[in-house]
C-alpha cells in the first residue's frame, strides 16, 4: 500500500487506540464531579506519554529489543524483578477490567448481565491473539476506536458556550462538594489513566513484532506526535459531554453505562450505537493488548522466545502465560467483584508505579551501546527528568490520597 | 525475602482496608456525614435512570441499553439502603436521620424497580414515581448541606 | 573476539542468551567461577530461573525451580550450566555456538510445546502478516 496510506492508518490506530477503559471512567467521572476543573491533567499527562512513547519506540528501533527486555540487564536482576512484579500484577487488573468492559459493551446490546458474557469474552480475545496477525490486531481495533468520535460530534451538538467550557478548564476551581483531596485523587487518577504503563511495554514490544528500524523512526514519531495528542483530545470530549450532561442532573458515574448515556440523549439511537461500538473496540483492542503484554513482560525477563512473530508451538511458554493471564483475568471477574473499583484500582496503582516504568526508558534512551547515534538530546532529556520528577511525586501521594479519600468517595 | 513478602502482602492488605468508606459513625455529624454521601448516591441513581429512561421514550434509545441502565441503578440502590441501615446510628437524634433516609431509599428503590419491570416488558415506565423521589432526594440535600 | 576486554558483569550477567540460529535461549542468570593459577577465571554461564533464583538469594525456591528443570529434562541431567568455550560471540547480547535445545530453558519450553500448546489447533503456523 502507498506510503501515504501506511501513514494515515498508522496515525488513526494511534487515535483510536488510545482510549481504554481507564480513560472512559476516568474522564466520564471527573467531567461529572469537577466540570473540566481536571482537564488539564489530561494535557500533562498526554505529553508524557508521548515523550516517553517516542523514547521506548526509538529504543525498540535502535536496538531491535523493547524496553522491558533491557531493564534486567541495564538496571540488574532485582530492580527488574520488582519491576517486573508490580507491572504483571498491575496489567493483570487492567486486563481484568478491559475484559469486563468488552462484555458490558456487548451486554448493552443483548440486555443481559454482563457477567454471563464474560467466558465467551475471555475466549474471544484469546482466540484473536492467537490467529490474528500483530499487524491487523492493531488496525482492526484502532480504526474501529475511531468510533468514540461520536463523543466529539455529540459535543459540538449540545453547542455549549464553548467560552465559559475554555474558562473552567484553565481556571480549575474546587466545586463545593469536593474538598481539595479528592480533587488530588482524581487528578492522579486521569494522570494514571492517560500514562498507562502497559502502552508503552506494548508499544516498545510491538515495535520490535513489526520490526521496526531506524527507517521507521519518522513513522514511529508522527504516530506519538499526532496520534497520541487526538487520542488525547477524545479523552477530554468524553470528559465535556460528562460535564454538559451528567454533572447538572447529579448524576456521578458509576458504571461503564452512564458513560455513553450523554451520547444517547443528544444524538439518540444511532450516536449510543456508535458510542457503544466504539466502547467495544477500545476495550477489545486494549484486552488484547495487555493480554499480551503479560506475555511480553514475563517472557523477556526470563529471556524465554517471546512474540507473535514466530510460530505458537516456538514461543510456548510465551503463549501459555498469555492464555493463562486471560483465563485468571475472567475468573477475577467471575467473582462478582465491581468492574468499575477494578478499573479505578489499576489506573491509581498505574499511577504509582510510574517512575518504576518510566525510569528504565529514561536510561536506556540515553545509552549508547543500545542507541547508537540515537540517544536522546538535552532538550528531551529535561524535559523527561521533569517528567519523571512529576511522576515521583504523584506515586508517593497515591496511598496517603488514596487512604484519606476512602477510594475517592 | 520471606519477611519482605509479609511486609508488603501487610501493607498491600492495610491500604485495602483503608480504601473503602463504610465504618462506624461515631458522632451525629459523621452519621450526617455519611447519610448525606448515601443521599446523594441515590440521587445520582434516580437521575440516571430518569435520563436513561426519558431518552428511551423519545426513541433516543433502545431497550437493552436501557434495561441494563436501570438493572445497574437498582442493585446501586439496594446496596446503599443496606450498608446506609446497617451503620449503627450514634444517638437518638440519628435514629430520626436514618428512619428518614431509609424512607427516602426506599421510594426511590420502588419508583426504580418499577420501572425496570416495565423497561424488560418493553411497556412505558411510568415516570411520575422517579421524578417525585428526585425531587424528595435533592430536596433533602439542599436542607443538610 | 580474542584482545577484547570485558566486563563480566556488565557484559555476561543478565545478557540475553540468543543460540547459533538467533532464536532467544534464556538469560544469563549466573556465572561459574573457578580459581587458578591464583586467579578467578570465568569457567563459564549458568542459566535457568533456578540460578537466577539462588543468586538472588531465594535458595529453597531456586532448588526447587531445578528440580522442575530436571523433571522436564529427559536426560534428567543438569544442562544449567554453559561452558564458555560455546560462546561464540558477546555484544548486547550473547550468542553460542549451540542450538537452542542444548541449552537448559529448552526442555522447559518442549514440555509446554508438547503438553499444552501443541493441542491447540494452529499452533504451527505464526499469523500470516
Amino acid at each position: 500500500m502507498s506510503r501515504f496510506l501506511k501513514i494515515f492508518l498508522g496515525v488513526l490506530t494511534a487515535i483510536g487506540g488510545f482510549v481504554d477503559i481507564g480513560d472512559l471512567v476516568a474522564n466520564a467521572e471527573t467531567g461529572a464531579r469537577f466540570g473540566l476543573g481536571l482537564a488539564w491533567v489530561v494535557l500533562v499527562g498526554v505529553v508524557g506519554i508521548v515523550v516517553y512513547a517516542e523514547m521506548a519506540g526509538r529504543v525498540a528501533a535502535s536496538s531491535g529489543r523493547p524496553v522491558f527486555d533491557l531493564v534486567r540487564e541495564r538496571l540488574g536482576p532485582r530492580v527488574a524483578l520488582v519491576n517486573l512484579l508490580a507491572s504483571f500484577f498491575i496489567n493483570f487488573l487492567t486486563l481484568a477490567a478491559e475484559l469486563a468492559g468488552v462484555a458490558i459493551a456487548l451486554s448493552l446490546l443483548a440486555g443481559v448481565s454482563y457477567v454471563l458474557l464474560v467466558p465467551a469474552v475471555a475466549f474471544l480475545v484469546w482466540v484473536v491473539v492467537w490467529r490474528m496477525s500483530f499487524g491487523a490486531i492493531e488496525h482492526v481495533f484502532g480504526i474501529m476506536g475511531l468510533a468514540l468520535l461520536v463523543f466529539v460530534v455529540a459535543l459540538v451538538h449540545l453547542s455549549p458556550d464553548w467560552t465559559s467550557m475554555l474558562h473552567e478548564a484553565t481556571h480549575p476551581a474546587l466545586p463545593t462538594e469536593e474538598t481539595p483531596f479528592t480533587y488530588a485523587f482524581f487528578a492522579i487518577a486521569l494522570f494514571g489513566a492517560a500514562m498507562t504503563p502497559y502502552e508503552v511495554f506494548f508499544f516498545s514490544s510491538g515495535a520490535v513484532e513489526e520490526g521496526w528500524t531506524r527507517r521507521d523512526l519518522a513513522t514511529n514519531r508522527l504516530n506519538v506526535y499526532v496520534g497520541f495528542p487526538l487520542g488525547g483530545l477524545l479523552s477530554l470530549a468524553i470528559m465535556a459531554v460528562a460535564s454538559q450532561v451528567l454533572r447538572p442532573a447529579g448524576i456521578s458515574v458509576g458504571t461503564l453505562p452512564q458513560v455513553v448515556l450523554p451520547v444517547a440523549v443528544v444524538l439518540g439511537k444511532v450516536g449510543l450505537a456508535v458510542a457503544i461500538l466504539g466502547v467495544f473496540a477500545a476495550t477489545f483492542g486494549a484486552a488484547i493488548e495487555t493480554g499480551l503484554s503479560a506475555g511480553y513482560t514475563v517472557a523477556q525477563y526470563l529471556g524465554w522466545q517471546w512474540g507473535k512473530f514466530v510460530r505458537p508451538r516456538d514461543a510456548p511458554r510465551f503463549h501459555l502465560v498469555v492464555l493463562v493471564s486471560i483465563v485468571l483475568g475472567a475468573l477475577f471477574l467471575l467473582s462478582g467483584i465491581d468492574p468499575i473499583m477494578v478499573t479505578e484500582y489499576s489506573i491509581v496503582l498505574s499511577a504509582a508505579a510510574l517512575p518504576l516504568t518510566y525510569f528504565p526508558i529514561l536510561v536506556i534512551a540515553n545509552d549508547p551501546e543500545y542507541m547508537g547515534t540515537l540517544t536522546n538530546g538535552k532538550v528531551l532529556n529535561a524535559i523527561a527528568m521533569t517528567y519523571l520528577c512529576i511522576l515521583t511525586i504523584v506515586a508517593v501521594a497515591t496511598v496517603p490520597l488514596m487512604i484519606i479519600t476512602k477510594g475517592g468517595a | 525475602m520471606r519477611r519482605t513478602v509479609v511486609l508488603v502482602a501487610l501493607a498491600v492488605a492495610f491500604v485495602v482496608g483503608c480504601a473503602h468508606p463504610v465504618g462506624p459513625a461515631r458522632t451525629f455529624g459523621a452519621y450526617e456525614g455519611k447519610a448525606r454521601t448515601t443521599v446523594s448516591s441515590a440521587r445520582s441513581n434516580v437521575e440516571t435512570v430518569r435520563l436513561a429512561v426519558d431518552a428511551l421514550a423519545r426513541g433516543n434509545s433502545f431497550g437493552p441499553y436501557t434495561a441494563v441502565v436501570v438493572s445497574d441503578a437498582e442493585d446501586a440502590l439496594g446496596g446503599l439502603q443496606g450498608t446506609f441501615g446497617s451503620i449503627q446510628p450514634p444517638d437518638r437524634r440519628a435514629d430520626a436521620l436514618r428512619r428518614e433516609v431509609d424512607d427516602l431509599l426506599g421510594d426511590a428503590l420502588d419508583g426504580v424497580s418499577a420501572a425496570r419491570i416495565a423497561v424488560r416488558r418493553s411497556e412505558r415506565p411510568d415516570t411520575a414515581a422517579l421524578v417525585e423521589s428526585a425531587s424528595a432526594l435533592a430536596q433533602w440535600l439542599a436542607a443538610h448541606p | 573476539m580474542s584482545g577484547r576486554r570485558f566486563w563480566a558483569h556488565l557484559h555476561l550477567l543478565d545478557r540475553q542468551l540468543v543460540d547459533r540460529d538467533g532464536r532467544l535461549c534464556g538469560n544469563v542468570d549466573d556465572l561459574e567461577l573457578e580459581w587458578r593459577d591464583g586467579r578467578l577465571w570465568v569457567s563459564g554461564l549458568r542459566t535457568g530461573a533456578g540460578s537466577l533464583a539462588r543468586r538472588l538469594g531465594a535458595r529453597v525456591l531456586g532448588a526447587w525451580l531445578d528440580q522442575v528443570h530436571r523433571g522436564v529434562d529427559p536426560e534428567r541431567a543438569d544442562h544449567t550450566f554453559i561452558p564458555l568455550r560455546h560462546v561464540a560471540d558477546l555484544g548486547d547480547h550473547v550468542t553460542l555456538s549451540l542450538d537452542r535445545t542444548e541449552v537448559a530453558t529448552w526442555h522447559g519450553e518442549r514440555w509446554v510445546a508438547d503438553h499444552v500448546i501443541a493441542h491447540i489447533p494452529g499452533s504451527g503456523h505464526a499469523s500470516d502478516e
